[in-house]
């Protein structure tokens, strides 16, 4: 690959980077805190292909030679082709974040499901109280994390607002948020199961604000620690900039 | 120049078809991690270049000679321990620990820092920490089988390995330069390592988001209670799942159905070897040192993880 290929490929890695940064879509593929990265590597980027830019038109000027031509560093480069890969996925593509399919293939994993063992043993915790108010909003993490763990039973008779997006799997409709670490790549589902008010009407990976109260107690080894949310109303929303929980 | 600019046209003539091709909802979720794994690797590979960089037009071969110690396996121990300064995942790694052989620093020194300083660092060992808030003891578990797999690894290097399994392109130096000189060389090798290392992360990032979707997640459900069964999934999962090392903690903490054991094996291979890392390697240093070294770091590396987690955590539970 010639060097002005490279350094115009990287122009448009450094430029993708950047461009995802700034307009907010990097939050469906990272988590917030990696942005001030991102624009920093895009900025190299740019710099770095920049300075060879410069610096080869002014040795081309001076002794009609490119820069570094003696550093022969054509051989084995081919794989640089790749890199346009990202560029096109990112500003031609631009997949959405993780939906209803990635809750399938976790088969049934949520991030209670797996941790419960361990914890149960230490037996239930006290919860702080929740808010007075009517209508309780709460991350999905929070609400199932409550549901099998507090001792004080902080949710039962209080309604509660979740937001996530429908998956419907075996017969059941579920509402689903998946919780990231670091990247997308490991993502883990935490869903509880929607009953009536039409829930089961909603199609796949829409994103739904639904108000309902938990069905005490219904969170048990046998479904995998997945609540049953009595639901009295839902409300489709548009998808959220930051569709993950952490 | 002309192909690429093809290329790009091409792409953009097609938007709408290669939009509706992929439309379905596992290419999709493929699509969406590849592109998660590259945004998420290239600031480390960024910053991997610019310490690349930085050593090949600051540091002398004299200067980093007279830090090390002479003998080759105390070197090799010193090497193990200072990954603990370059807090990041393993794509920065690579090209620092070839800039050190370029500038004089023995081969099986610098493998022990390449497989060292993903897996060391404070930032990978606090994540462990707060992933496992009751079992903290995985922690020293994880630190004392990532430093011995590296300094094992550098060992048998210093005995087995041979210096032309390397590609010479790999080794080649940089003439030393002064003065303002210095920041030419150093922009110019953190340019030239970007693109050639670049393209192999692709390719990484492209395997792991294949996989990432193709394996069954039903294989962890299986293996609890079968040690040598549970032990060799996880350390394949570790391979093709190529999470970043400050991550898989979390995901390993996720299993709780598994005994401590095969979570730590995971967490012991993950930054030692995996697709992402192969596939960098064989770009970096070359098809024949690739396919010699990952086999064996794995094998290392389940053996320090199974020997140091029986003596730290206690058996397989």
């Amino acid at each position: 690959m010639r060097r002005e290929t490279q350094n115009v490929l990287l122009v448009l890695v450094g430029g993708a980077l950047l461009k995802i940064a700034l307009n907010g879509s990097y939050l469906r593929y990272v988590r917030p805190s990696i942005q001030p990265w991102l624009i920093a590597s895009g900025v190299v980027m740019v710099v770095l292909a920049a300075v060879a830019i410069v610096r080869d038109i002014r040795s081309y000027h001076a002794t009609e030679q490119p820069a570094a031509d003696h550093d022969g560093h054509r051989h084995g480069s081919r794989s640089s082709w790749l890199l346009v890969v990202p560029v096109l996925a990112i500003f031609l593509i631009a997949p959405p974040a993780l939906g209803a399919d990635a809750v399938a293939r976790a088969g049934g994993r949520t991030i209670i499901s797996q941790a419960a063992p361990a914890v149960t043993q230490q037996g239930a915790a006290a919860f702080p109280p929740l808010p007075a108010e009517p209508v309780v909003p709460l991350s999905m993490s929070e609400f199932v994390t409550r549901s099998v763990w507090d001792a004080t039973g902080s949710l039962n008779s209080r309604v509660v607002r979740l937001t996530g997006f429908v998956a419907h799997e075996g017969g059941s409709t579920y509402l689903a948020r998946l919780v990231i670490t670091c990247c997308a790549a490991d993502a883990t589902p935490v869903k509880v199961t929607l009953v009536g008010a039409g829930a089961d009407a909603q199609r796949d990976d829409q994103w739904l604000a639904v108000d309902g109260r938990i069905r005490p107690g219904s969170a048990t080894q046998h479904n995998d620690y997945t609540p049953t949310f009595d639901v009295v109303t839902v409300a489709p929303i548009a998808t959220p900039a930051d569709p993950y929980e952490y | 120049m002309e192909l690429l600019c093809a290329v790009l046209v091409l792409a953009v003539v097609f938007q709408d078809w290669l939009a509706r091709i992929l439309d379905v909802p596992a290419l999709r979720t493929g699509s969406t991690v590849f592109v998660a794994v590259c945004v998420q690797a290239l600031p480390f590979l960024v910053l991997g270049v610019l310490i690349s960089g930085a050593i090949a037009a600051f540091v002398s071969a004299p200067l980093l000679a007279r830090v090390l110690p002479r003998n080759p396996a105390a070197a090799v121990c010193v090497a193990g321990l200072a990954g603990v300064a370059l807090p990041g995942c393993e794509c920065a790694s690579v090209p620092v620990a070839r800039r050190l052989m370029q500038q004089g620093v023995p081969q099986p020194v610098a493998l022990a820092f390449l497989l060292a300083a993903p897996a060391v660092n404070p930032v990978v060992l606090v994540a462990t920490a707060v992933a496992f808030p009751t079992a903290p003891q995985m922690v020293l578990a994880r630190f004392g089988a990532s430093l011995a797999t590296s300094v094992v690894m550098g060992w048998l290097w210093t005995r087995f390995g041979r210096a032309e399994w390397i590609a010479e392109r790999a080794l080649r130096a940089v003439p030393m330069a002064a003065g303002r000189a210095r920041w030419a060389v150093f922009a110019e090798t953190a340019r030239t390592d970007l693109v050639d290392a670049g393209g192999f992360l692709i390719i990484g990032a492209f395997t792991a988001a294949t996989l990432n979707v193709l394996v069954p997640r039903s294989w962890f459900a299986v293996v609890g209670t079968h040690p040598v069964l549970g032990i060799a999934v996880m350390a394949i999962l570790a391979v093709v799942l190529a999470l970043c090392s400050e991550a898989d903690a979390f995901v390993a903490a996720s299993l709780a159905a598994l005994p401590l054991l095969p979570r730590l094996v995971f967490l012991v291979v993950g930054p030692a070897v995996d697709v992402k890392l192969v596939a960098l390697q064989v770009g970096t240093f070359g098809r024949r040192f690739a396919a010699r070294f990952a086999p064996m770091a794995l094998v290392v590396a389940v053996g320090a993880a199974v020997v140091i987690g029986l003596l730290v955590l206690g058996g397989y539970r």
